[in-house]
């Protein structure tokens, strides 16, 4: 019997190995992660350069890493491991109350704020001509700290947003998102599972923005919202792969008189006939409906309709 | 360094400081294991003893050790010496699903550990 068990283990073992290696070759290999949202490694070159400055070595070990089979479902597996047990966390995301995921966010180094915030003023110093307004709004951590795990560590964004208003003082005028979003925490201003806020959210700001500007704005009956998604689970919960939560809905808000709009993308040369690209709501990446995601340089292009613009 | 002279020593001193200083010098030898600059072990090392200006119990204290409550009971358990529990008895089928299962759950913490989602769709 102790001979049986004892083959089975050096068995089990190596053929676990074996196997694994196996689907790594056998398996088609992903040239892009929807998951992950980036390029996955091509099949590393070995050429004496290569070689010598560690470069194969490391294209190959990330080849394997990247093409691990069944990486999601192992990912999956860590994350639920994870929930069994009383951890609060996973990869950086905290797991809230009335399912709420939250990014960590902790003391940041005032020093490279201070930097950041100078690069700001400055580029507003360098175009005179132009008026600009800089508007820092939080993260969904802090707008709601009593939905974080108990005795999560989280450092006060609003004390990064004083900071930063305090910088700024000298150069450009400065709305701190928290005096927009405070007052109206209890509305659904931000994706629960997801870092950008709803288009609720965008909405609201939009309404303080123009009012702190003296603009005219449209209010919510001068829009056509509708929802294009119910199914919506975004970055956060990607990056903490948790399970049993309600995915988030996508409302679009279109003005009821609405202006026909071309948005030209200059990375990938094409033109799109609105500001939402449908073809996104298919794939696992919902939220690039808006704009179609992130482009190095988009114009926006809109017919002449000056006798109609009230501001 | 301990075979100099350290061993007769040790032989003399009660079990409870053999056991302190056993983990006094496996504390600090881990930390001579992760880093390889020794600016960053010697940070390291000050913030252990508390030149950090951290209080040693506040709220992330508790919330460390209340996340992690299962993996420090289970490491506490594994860690006690059990004739029973050892590999001197016969090898049976619990052990092979228990190592089945350990290894299976590692190469998923190994796994997470490449895991890198980018936020942003990098063009």
């Amino acid at each position: 019997m102790k001979q049986k068990t004892e083959s089975l283990l050096v068995l089990g073992f190596i053929g676990t190995l074996f196997l694994n290696s196996l689907f790594l070759f056998m398996l088609p290999h992903q040239r892009f992660s929807e998951l992950e949202n980036r390029y996955l490694q091509n099949d590393p070159h070995l050429t004496w350069d290569n070689l010598l400055f560690k470069k194969y070595a490391e294209e190959a070990e990330s080849f394997v890493t990247d093409h691990f089979p069944f990486r999601d479902k192992w990912v999956w597996v860590k994350s639920t491991a994870e929930q069994y047990s009383l951890q609060q966390e996973n990869n950086g995301i905290y797991k809230g109350k009335e399912g709420y995921l939250f990014e960590k966010f902790l003391e940041p180094i005032y020093k490279k704020i201070q930097q950041y915030t100078e690069s700001v003023t400055q580029f507003a110093s360098n175009h005179p001509k132009v008026s600009m307004t800089f508007m820092l709004a939080p993260t969904s951590v802090g707008l709601y700290p009593e939905r974080l795990p108990w005795l999560a560590p989280s450092y006060p964004q609003k004390k990064v947003n004083r900071f930063v208003d305090n910088q700024m003082k000298k150069g450009l005028e400065f709305i701190d998102g928290f005096d927009i979003l405070s007052p109206r925490a209890s509305e659904p201003i931000y994706y629960r599972t997801d870092h950008h806020w709803t288009t609720c959210g965008a909405y609201l700001t939009y309404i303080a923005f123009a009012e702190q500007k003296g603009w005219q704005s449209l209010s919510q009956k001068d829009f056509l919202i509708q929802t294009v998604s119910n199914s919506f689970l975004g970055s956060y919960h990607t990056r903490s792969q948790f399970n049993g939560l309600s995915p988030d809905t996508i409302q679009v808000y279109t003005p009821r008189d609405s202006i026909p709009t071309k948005i030209y993308i200059a990375d990938t040369n094409r033109t799109m006939t609105s500001m939402y690209d449908t073809s996104f709501l298919a794939k696992k990446d919902q939220y690039s409906y808006f704009l179609g995601g992130v482009h190095a340089l988009m114009k926006s292009l809109r017919p002449n309709r000056l006798n109609k613009i009230n501001y | 360094m301990e075979k100099w002279w350290g061993l007769k020593l040790l032989l003399y001193l009660p079990r409870w400081l053999r056991h302190l200083y056993a983990l006094i010098i496996i504390l600090i030898g881990w930390v001579l294991f992760v880093f390889d600059q020794p600016s960053l072990i010697i940070r390291y090392l000050s913030a252990m003893m508390g030149f950090n200006h951290q209080s040693l119990w506040n709220s992330d204290t508790v919330y460390f050790v209340y996340t992690n409550a299962v993996l420090l009971f289970v490491l506490i358990i594994a860690s006690l010496p059990n004739k029973q529990w050892s590999r001197n008895s016969e090898l049976s089928l619990f052990h092979l699903v228990w190592y089945g299962f350990l290894f299976f759950l590692s190469v998923t913490y190994l796994v997470d550990a490449t895991f890198n989602p980018f936020l942003y769709f990098r063009f």
